[in-house]
């Protein structure tokens, strides 16, 4: 009875959107019912996990354990950021400029490191895994499209060299098909599998 | 696993061999604990004069019958009390066996059984025992009593002259007496088989209980049991040896192994097992003492009073050793169950501080060049080439729109993309802003609130518009998507329904969530309302929808946004790092190409390094 009542759950919520998918306007009614149930629950889910990590960052602190001055730091900015939410409203046009003056430096030197994380694998790729097939066909790879992405070959406008640019620049775009049609193909199999109860992501 | 298990005499069923009573009956096992292969060993054919304890018998033989003709010779008193403690220790086992209480019988014998679980050392005990009590005793006595005279004779000429000297310069480097090793030379054979068992144990104090009791042993099972466990004791190391040497390199080789035909490693294993522990020869030396005294000669090798209380202690510490030995076991399984279910612990790896520096160097040259490129370096001039189909399919679309449709812009970037995302949004937003179309923000990240302010004031448009948030991630699309008579509560107010919009804008830095938009949004309005402008990396995910239809035109990055912009009249932005962005590209470039020729170089020095070798 214990397992049986989320597998019922399951399934009958996955046969519900698909049946509303196609009667769409007898079944609307009920999937909206359905989906705001989803919402909330989902919400307070957020919040729980919230509430847990502060806690887990807080009992750090309190007990100074290794690397307790990150979670000093994040135990501070959301207590800054709440606080300053609640007292001047998140639509507050300087509580969102101070709030876009942290955020979009910091995203940004995440996206600077990770640049540059790629460029110390790059060099130390060949060091490391020596001659082989996949190590050069990556270099050769990237070294082509590194030329592409520059825009220099392109602007010479030279038809047969514009034919083998397409060629390349189309051979990502082939890649990506497939990897969305295996994407749809699992996603549909692992649909299956919940509405029948076969696969519980949502534990035992 | 079966092989290993007892039967009960009682109710027949198998046990375990370390179990003292039936699990099934409750009966003793007790006498269930033999030492494997003592009695199933078949008898091997003796040689004569081939075993140690036969030629120790005869010169006890020997020694009693000199003893009597020759009692007026006078005898060192430690001399004719030697004979004494051998028969002591002779009969040591069997006046052991009435004090020794039962349990440590039984541990004793557990122990034998565990030092010798091949029952290899065991069946040689028994086959030394069996070959004692052969037939061919008298024959052997009679030869051996006869070169014994013959010994006794030749060397009572040459120590009356030399007696002294011989006594100084008896022993040899290998620590064996000088007497002793004629006796091999004479007897060769004799040395060569009687080794055997020896050889193939490091046998310590216990093995003169082995040297002494085999011949009184005789065939009774049970008293081959008591002389031998000693031996098999003895083959267990100390707490303080086997701290130092691990049991694996304890030689358990087997008894064909060491037949006369490997005359070398005979030799080699002697020569260890002598300096390792007392061997039996050690045990002869003991007893032949008064008869070499007898002859005249000076004994040298002597067992110190000391070694008896220690061999005593050994006896005690092998049991101790049996329960320290189940104690470590115990040990070690509480500590794997401690450790159940932990993660292992990462390979430590000693990090070299020689291979750290081209990271710096790497970081240093990327930043100059970045730094370089944004302070010195102008923006690049827009280059007009082919306009890609789905940017005209995307203009197209845009410019069906007019005054008095509705458009939702749907705002769905990080800030790190902001840069990139408004350089091509701001455009669009102005022509969407001139041709009077009204137009709704929705952003699905909180911080999409800040992001719609900087797009709408970098793209010049007042009042700015009020951005809607829309909570719930997929779940909150859906149920955008779905909500046709704006009923939920929980939709955000000042929205319509999705069908209401003439178009929905989307723009994306993330694949993943404009998929969430195709699958989740777009099966419930139906083909060609959405439109998109996508940053570089996720042209490949949009051209399969774009293909499909459901999506009706889309601009990937800022070269097609400035394409879009020049398509819809207005003034394309150009970004300041599109100059940065190809100082990276090429920089990555370098460094591909130099990882290649540092490893090409670094073969083509070992190859050379090879062949000057």
């Amino acid at each position: 009875m214990k397992k049986a009542i989320p597998i019922l759950i399951a399934g009958l919520s996955g046969l519900l959107v698909l049946a509303a998918l196609i009667w769409q306007p007898q079944l609307a009614g009920w999937l909206e019912v359905v989906l705001n149930w989803a919402v909330i629950i989902a919400s307070v889910a957020a919040l729980v996990a919230l509430a847990t990590l502060l806690l887990a960052h807080t009992r750090k602190i309190i007990k100074v354990r290794h690397g307790f001055i990150y979670s000093l730091i994040l135990v501070g900015a959301f207590l800054a950021s709440f606080v300053g939410g609640m007292t001047a409203g998140v639509e507050n046009p300087s509580y969102l400029r101070w709030i876009a003056a942290i955020q979009q430096p910091a995203e940004a030197s995440l996206l600077g490191l990770a640049a540059l994380v790629m460029a110390a694998a790059a060099l130390r790729l060949f060091h490391q895994r020596g001659w082989s097939a996949l190590t050069v066909s990556f270099g050769i790879s990237a070294l082509v499209f590194l030329v592409l992405g520059l825009g220099w070959l392109q602007a010479l406008q030279i038809p047969q060299l514009d034919i083998v640019i397409d060629y390349l620049e189309a051979l990502p775009l082939v890649g990506m098909r497939g990897l969305l049609i295996g994407m749809g193909l699992g996603a549909l199999l692992l649909g299956l599998r919940i509405v029948l109860g076969l696969e519980r992501p949502y534990g035992e | 696993m079966t092989a290993d298990m007892i039967v009960c005499p009682h109710c027949g069923k198998e046990n375990f061999p370390q179990v003292t009573h039936c699990v099934h009956c409750g009966e003793e096992l007790v006498d269930l604990f033999k030492i494997e292969g003592i009695e199933s060993t078949p008898p091997m054919p003796s040689k004569e004069g081939s075993d140690l304890p036969e030629i120790l018998k005869s010169l006890r033989d020997e020694e009693r019958k000199a003893a009597e003709p020759t009692e007026s010779t006078p005898i060192p008193e430690e001399q004719a009390e030697s004979p004494i403690q051998t028969e002591g220790e002779e009969q040591l086992p069997q006046k052991e066996e009435p004090q020794v209480p039962e349990w440590l019988a039984r541990i004793r014998t557990r122990a034998a059984q565990e030092a010798d679980a091949t029952g290899d050392l065991a069946s040689r005990a028994g086959t030394m025992d069996q070959v004692c009590s052969g037939e061919k005793h008298a024959e052997i006595d009679k030869e051996f009593t006869s070169w014994i005279e013959r010994l006794r004779e030749s060397k009572q000429r040459e120590i009356l002259q030399s007696a002294r000297k011989t006594s100084e310069e008896g022993e040899t480097a290998e620590g064996v007496p000088e007497w002793l090793q004629k006796i091999r030379e004479l007897h060769p054979e004799v040395e060569g088989e009687e080794t055997q068992p020896i050889e193939s144990e490091p046998l310590e104090e216990g093995s003169s209980s082995e040297g002494v009791a085999a011949p009184g042993a005789g065939g009774s099972e049970e008293a081959s049991r008591e002389e031998t466990q000693p031996v098999e004791g003895a083959t267990a190391p100390t707490p303080e040896a086997e701290a130092a040497q691990p049991e694996e390199t304890v030689p358990t080789e087997p008894q064909q192994d060491l037949t006369a035909e490997q005359p070398e490693e005979q030799a080699e294993a002697r020569a260890e097992a002598q300096t390792k522990a007392p061997s039996s020869e050690q045990e002869a030396a003991e007893i032949l003492e008064p008869i070499v005294a007898e002859l005249g000669m000076q004994p040298e090798v002597s067992v110190p009073p000391e070694e008896s209380e220690t061999a005593e202690e050994q006896r005690v510490a092998q049991d101790l050793l049996l329960l320290r030995r189940q104690k470590e076991r115990a040990e070690v399984l509480r500590n794997l169950i401690a450790e159940e279910g932990k993660a292992f612990p990462p390979a430590h790896k000693s990090k070299s501080s020689h291979k750290s520096w081209y990271r710096l160097v790497i970081g240093l040259l990327m930043l100059a060049a970045l730094i370089g490129t944004l302070l010195f370096v102008p923006p690049p001039a827009f280059k007009e080439g082919a306009v890609p189909a789905h940017v005209i399919a995307l203009q197209e679309a845009m410019q069906t729109l007019g005054a008095g449709d509705k458009v939702l812009v749907v705002l769905d970037y990080q800030p790190a993309t902001s840069r990139e995302m408004v350089s091509m949004a701001a455009p669009v937003l102005q022509f969407i802003a001139e041709r009077g179309v009204s137009w709704q923000l929705l952003v699905t990240q909180p911080s999409g609130l800040w992001l719609a302010q900087e797009l709408a004031s970098t793209a010049g448009i007042t009042p700015i518009p009020e951005a809607v948030y829309l909570p719930g991630g997929n779940l909150g699309v859906f149920a955008l998507a779905i909500d046709q008579n704006q009923s939920s509560p929980l939709l955000p107010s000042g929205l319509s329904a999705l069908n209401d919009y003439r178009a929905i804008l989307l723009l994306e830095d993330s694949g993943s969530q404009f998929q969430v938009w195709m699958e989740q949004a777009a099966p419930w309005l139906g083909n060609g309302r959405f439109l998109a402008l996508v940053a570089t990396q996720d042209a490949a995910m949009v051209l399969p929808y774009y293909h499909s239809g459901q999506v009706s035109g889309y601009a990937a990055g800022t070269q097609e946004g400035a394409l879009m912009a020049q398509l819809l009249g207005q003034q394309p932005m150009h970004l300041p790092h599109e100059r940065a962005l190809q100082v990276g590209l090429i920089i990555m470039m370098v460094i591909l190409i130099l990882s290649m020729v540092t490893k090409a170089e670094a073969d083509a020095t070992e190859r050379r390094r090879e062949e000057k070798a």
